[in-house]
């Protein structure tokens, strides 16, 4: 199992303060709808009850509102349990993600160009979050790259998988070319903040 | 008196209908529709969209439009686009997840921010196959129809030929018959 948790781990989470949208919920809840059907989500809720946290992606979740951060990463960690999913899967569920959320097409006018989407990152992360910052670091044309950094949050290294899967998809709509990412900082490895290295 | 608490419930149930309305709005629509950046990459698609090519949303946004219609055209159909701001019912061929090619209608407009500049392309199609299929249809019975009539004609040439020959010969019998009563009288 690549991804495991302590149950003080999950109680940490569930204590942390700071709210994450319930669009990220949704976009799990579709992600696992397409692969394994209702039967599936079931098994993903009961998991999470396990971990102690009563919820249900189709009646609780109104993706507008506002849910405990620990949250987050507690459906990222029932479903990669429930599923065996490693950090290839992950990945590919991030760069599922931003095609399904409501709230990435609230920001769609502005993906006109990968400079618009690095511009915009910054606000589209605290639409999602109400902890951490993303700082759109560096962005360089002619060597093809793109440097994001995420300050003040540490939820679980399984979030900084997601994430790294999540940021590729976002740039490759800009792009249209190919996406390699690589996580170069992060702060479950001791590092001050998190930093992802985005190449085409 | 509403208190706060309840005012910000409201404001997440409205949302919530929103959202549900734009989904719909998107969903629902029969026709195949999807909207593009201006780079061409494809931002969302609706059913539809996915049942006429055959790729669902999670394969198909993010993707060029060259996933779906030849290079050559996109270049064109952009540069048209910036042009004209917009393209009513051009015939194109777009090729399917199976790698068929699908007559369709593609009809787009422009969408520009304030300051004039495009920042999205609304498309949508309309499904030329069966009406081809009719047309082939047609065009086949047609050329049945023709061979049938060349067919007739031809018959009624030999049919009118033969007639002209039989009375030719009853002539001639009876030119004959005259003859050799003449002889014999």
């Amino acid at each position: 199992m690549e991804y495991e948790a302590t149950q003080e781990e999950i109680k940490r989470l569930l204590e942390m303060k700071g709210d994450v949208r319930g669009i990220v919920f949704k976009t799990d809840y579709l992600f696992v709808l397409d692969k394994f059907g209702e039967e599936g989500v079931k098994k993903v809720e009961q998991e999470i009850e396990k971990m102690g946290y009563s919820f249900s992606y189709k009646k609780n979740i109104n993706s507008m509102d506002f849910y405990p951060i620990g949250l987050r990463a507690v459906s990222l960690l029932a479903i990669s349990k429930v599923f065996n999913f490693g950090k290839k899967e992950i990945e590919e569920m991030g760069k599922v993600a931003p095609k399904s959320s409501i709230m990435v097409k609230f920001f769609m006018r502005y993906f006109l160009s990968i400079k618009n989407i690095f511009d915009k990152a910054g606000e589209m992360w605290s639409k999602h979050y109400t902890v951490g910052e993303l700082e759109a670091f560096d962005i360089n044309m002619d060597k093809k790259y793109a440097i994001m950094r995420i300050h003040d949050i540490s939820l679980h290294h399984i979030f900084c998988d997601y994430l790294q899967g999540y940021f590729s998809s976002i740039i490759r709509m800009g792009i249209g070319e190919d996406i390699i990412a690589e996580r170069t900082k992060c702060i479950h490895r001791g590092d001050d903040y998190h930093e992802v290295v985005l190449r085409w | 008196m509403v208190n706060q608490e309840q005012k910000i419930k409201t404001l997440l149930e409205d949302m919530e209908l929103l959202e549900g309305y734009t989904e719909d709005l998107f969903s629902f629509a029969p026709l195949p529709l999807c909207f593009i950046n201006p780079a061409g990459m494809v931002l969302e698609s609706n059913p539809a969209f996915e049942s006429m090519t055959g790729y669902n949303q999670n394969e198909a946004v993010g993707e060029k439009l060259s996933l779906f219609v030849n290079d050559e055209y996109l270049k064109e159909f952009l540069n048209k686009l910036i042009e004209k701001g917009e393209i009513n019912g051009e015939e194109i061929l777009i090729k399917n997840k199976e790698g068929e090619d699908i007559p369709v209608f593609i009809f787009a407009k422009v969408r520009k921010t304030e300051e004039k500049e495009i920042n999205g392309i609304f498309i949508s199609f309309f499904d030329l196959t069966e009406i081809k299929k009719k047309e082939a249809e047609i065009q086949k019975n047609k050329k049945e129809l023709e061979e049938k009539i060349k067919e007739m004609e031809k018959f009624n040439q030999l049919v009118v030929g033969r007639e002209l020959k039989m009375a030719e010969l009853k002539e001639r019998i009876k030119e004959l018959e005259d003859k050799i009563k003449k002889i014999e009288g």
